[in-house]
């Protein structure tokens, strides 16, 4: 380096200086011009002050002066820029020996999609750094990022990377998000509303999700967005009696309404009188207050194309009951594969659940702290109303105790498919195992003639669940083939299996389950003498108790065993 | 049963249910038909097929993805949920996971791929660039004018 600095680095500014020098007094161009065509291969010149007049001696050595200070700066402008690209291009060298480096451009695509917020929260998403921050980690993540329109089409529509996401999203569909505007003024806010999605106006083409947060709506008027599929309007939860004064949602289109496919309602259910429902795919509620009943049945009605309805914590002025009855026909979702209702009152779960019919592959998923018989409607409707709960071919129930959660499940057969899920919590009137005895002993009741093959029971101990209801859970289930005890301590489930003259309780059972679960031997034993013509397996996974002489003892019987110790 | 060779000369013998869950593997089944001989996999480690078939017969009983479910797939929101058994799998170091992930890719199983690309991004999220660095072992290899550039676009985030 000192070799470098004291015979190279003079030689190199001289000549630089030389180069500028001579171009600028012969053709009075610009030294720095010259400078930046300098080649080093040009001849080093020695520098002498020619022999002239005092004054004309100091304005030729100012001048040269200039210029050699122009060719110093110059130098190490070249050197610096020259070593930072060497730098650069070694640290991206470096990187692809990294394992992460190994994975090709496609690859790291599909990564960094999933690491973009899917949030269900359009504040959530759209605070999301992620993009940002993955275009700031080195030069091939970047290219890769900013080759990736996906990535960025969530858009803060009062954030500061606004403008860049709209231009790096291009040409896909955007996800605009409008922050919560809060503040003392409502037309403060919707003049920022409306400031806020100025910017989007030369994109209109390109609006494909819009989400609103406390923003009067009527207030906007919105142009036509012809893409515009998804809407997200988060309302306050307004008192009853202001319910005249809501606009209905289609009112910010005024001029042409798009025909939407997602709808999320927060805080205040607001009249849907437009036909920009009419292709509606997914609709949900989140905490909104109804006028009655009969409006969201109206809306589901108005939407024969929805594929997922989602309903969290509904409210209603007038109980559900009252309108469910005075609704004798059935609203035909045809095209519903997932609805979800969540702590709505048992009135409303009956209510919408009694005035609806669904395809048989209908997943129903319902979280509730009441009891089986006052979800389900009456067993006379059900066949017509969820013939789905007719398909369910494997019934679990599971007590998990560590959650505080009972859960319910009812797959189909041959599948993981599931058709209903149903996850009960405690109330101040409901314990869990009052949750567990209720639904063993209202299951065959409201789930009548289910030809179930396959039932568990999981963490189900006898103290919760009573022999007598465990009977009434497995009095009618004649075609069950499999039963499957998982972390149970039930030894008194398996006295009631030992047929006998007059119990013949699931007498087509093949396969008995035994997992981690609570067995006497002798009662193992007289299940399988008792039946030795029908029962053909018995698996028993680290079951206490269980020893060698007893597995030799059933495989006389004989019938099949699998035991792990 | 399935003969399957790794780039390092290794042989496995797998059920033919469990290796179709590559739909290379299973293609190449389906062309040549009923036979004894090996399938090559020049880009696979023994190390790293292992687990792969590993992850194969735990799902082997599983329906296949159909083309609609993909398609639906891409339109619908893409989460990062990963499955219990999968997350304990997938739980390898970084080598073994890139390893895991290129190895899906090639063999086209795309719920492993899915899984690979899913934990890499759950590593990612939440991170800043610094951090990012950190746990790739990558180097900040911008130029100064790229840096300013970035700098830029960050500023424009503190301004406003």
């Amino acid at each position: 380096m000192d070799d470098i600095a004291l015979n190279m680095l003079p030689h190199f500014i001289k000549a630089l200086w030389e180069q500028a020098y001579n171009t600028h007094g012969e053709g009075g161009r610009e030294p720095a011009k010259e400078l930046f065509s300098f080649s080093t291969k040009s001849a080093l010149v020695d520098f002498r002050i020619p022999n002239m007049g005092a004054r004309s001696v100091l304005e030729h050595a100012d001048k040269e002066l200039r210029t050699m200070e122009l060719a110093c700066n110059f130098a190490l402008h070249a050197v610096t820029s020259y070593t930072d690209k060497l730098l650069s291009a070694t640290r991206n060298h470096r990187n692809h020996s990294t394992a992460i480096y190994g994975l090709p451009n496609e690859l790291v695509s599909v990564i960094f999609e999933f690491a973009k917020s899917t949030a269900s929260d359009p504040e959530e998403r759209a605070s999301d750094r992620t993009p940002i921050n993955l275009s700031q980690v080195s030069r091939r993540w970047r290219d890769i990022a900013l080759t990736m329109p996906a990535l960025w089409t969530t858009v803060d529509a009062a954030g500061a990377h606004r403008d860049l996401f709209i231009e790096r999203s291009k040409p896909r569909l955007l996800d605009i998000v409008l922050p919560d505007y809060v503040s003392n003024s409502i037309d403060d806010d919707c003049i920022a509303a409306r400031l806020a999605l100025e910017a989007f106006i030369p994109h209109l083409e390109r609006w494909g999700r819009l989400s609103l947060k406390h923003i009067k709506l009527e207030t906007l008027n919105l142009p036509p967005a012809p893409n515009l599929h998804s809407l997200y309007i988060y309302h306050s939860s307004l008192p009853l009696h202001s319910y005249i004064s809501l606009v209905p949602i289609h009112i910010p289109f005024t001029r042409r309404p798009p025909s939407l496919r997602r709808l999320s309602l927060i805080g205040r259910s607001l009249p849907i009188t437009s036909s920009m429902l009419v292709d509606l795919e997914e609709l949900c509620f989140h905490k909104t207050v109804h006028q009655s009943g009969a409006e969201l049945l109206g809306i589901l009605a108005a939407c024969p194309r929805l594929r997922r309805f989602r309903a969290d914590r509904l409210d209603f002025a007038d109980p559900f009951d009252r309108v469910a009855r005075s609704n004798p026909e059935c609203i035909a979702l045809l095209h519903l594969n997932t609805m979800e209702l969540i702590g709505i009152s048992d009135d409303t779960i009956r209510g919408i659940l009694s005035s609806i019919t669904v395809p048989s592959a209908l997943a129903l998923g319902i979280e509730t702290n009441k009891t089986l018989g006052r979800l389900l409607p009456p067993a006379a409707i059900i066949e017509k109303c969820l013939p789905n709960l007719l398909s369910v071919r494997t019934l679990c129930l599971e007590a998990r105790m560590d959650d505080s959660e009972v859960w319910f499940t009812g797959k189909s057969f041959g599948d993981d498919n599931i058709l209903l899920k149903i996850i009960f919590y405690p109330s101040d009137s409901l314990t869990l195992p009052e949750i567990i005895e209720s639904i063993a002993s209202e299951f065959g009741q409201h789930m009548p003639g289910l030809p179930l093959h396959t039932l568990s029971l999981l963490q189900i101990h006898d103290h919760y669940l009573s022999c007598v209801a465990f009977v009434a859970l497995i009095s009618n289930l004649s075609t069950l083939a499999v039963l499957s005890l998982d972390e149970c301590n039930a030894p008194s489930f398996l006295v009631v299996l030992i047929l006998t003259p007059t119990t013949q309780l699931c007498p087509s059972l093949q396969s008995l389950r035994l997992r981690q679960s609570c067995i006497h031997k002798n009662t193992l034993i007289e299940v399988a003498n008792s039946r030795r013509d029908r029962l053909l397996r018995i698996d028993i996974t680290r079951c206490n108790g269980i020893d060698g002489d007893l597995v030799l003892e059933l495989k006389r019987v004989p019938v099949e065993i699998h035991w792990v110790q | 049963m399935v003969n399957l060779v790794t780039s390092d000369n290794e042989s496995f013998t797998v059920e033919k249910a469990v290796a179709s869950r590559s739909v290379l593997i299973k293609n190449m089944l389906e062309d040549v038909g009923e036979s004894d001989q090996p399938i090559p996999l020049p880009n696979v480690t023994a190390s790293v097929l292992k687990k792969v078939l590993e992850y194969c017969d735990h799902h082997k009983n599983e329906p296949m993805p159909t083309s609609e479910d993909l398609a639906a797939e891409d339109t619908r929101k893409r989460t990062t949920d990963i499955g219990e058994w999968d997350q304990k799998f997938i739980q390898v170091d970084q080598e073994m996971l890139f390893e895991i992930i290129l190895a899906a890719n090639y063999l086209d199983i795309k719920p492993l791929l899915d899984v690979g690309c899913k934990t890499v991004a759950n590593m990612i999220k939440g991170k800043t660039p610094e951090e990012i660095r950190k746990l790739f072992n990558i180097v900040n290899d911008f130029t100064p004018e790229e840096e300013a550039q970035i700098k830029k676009e960050n500023e424009w985030a503190e301004d406003r």
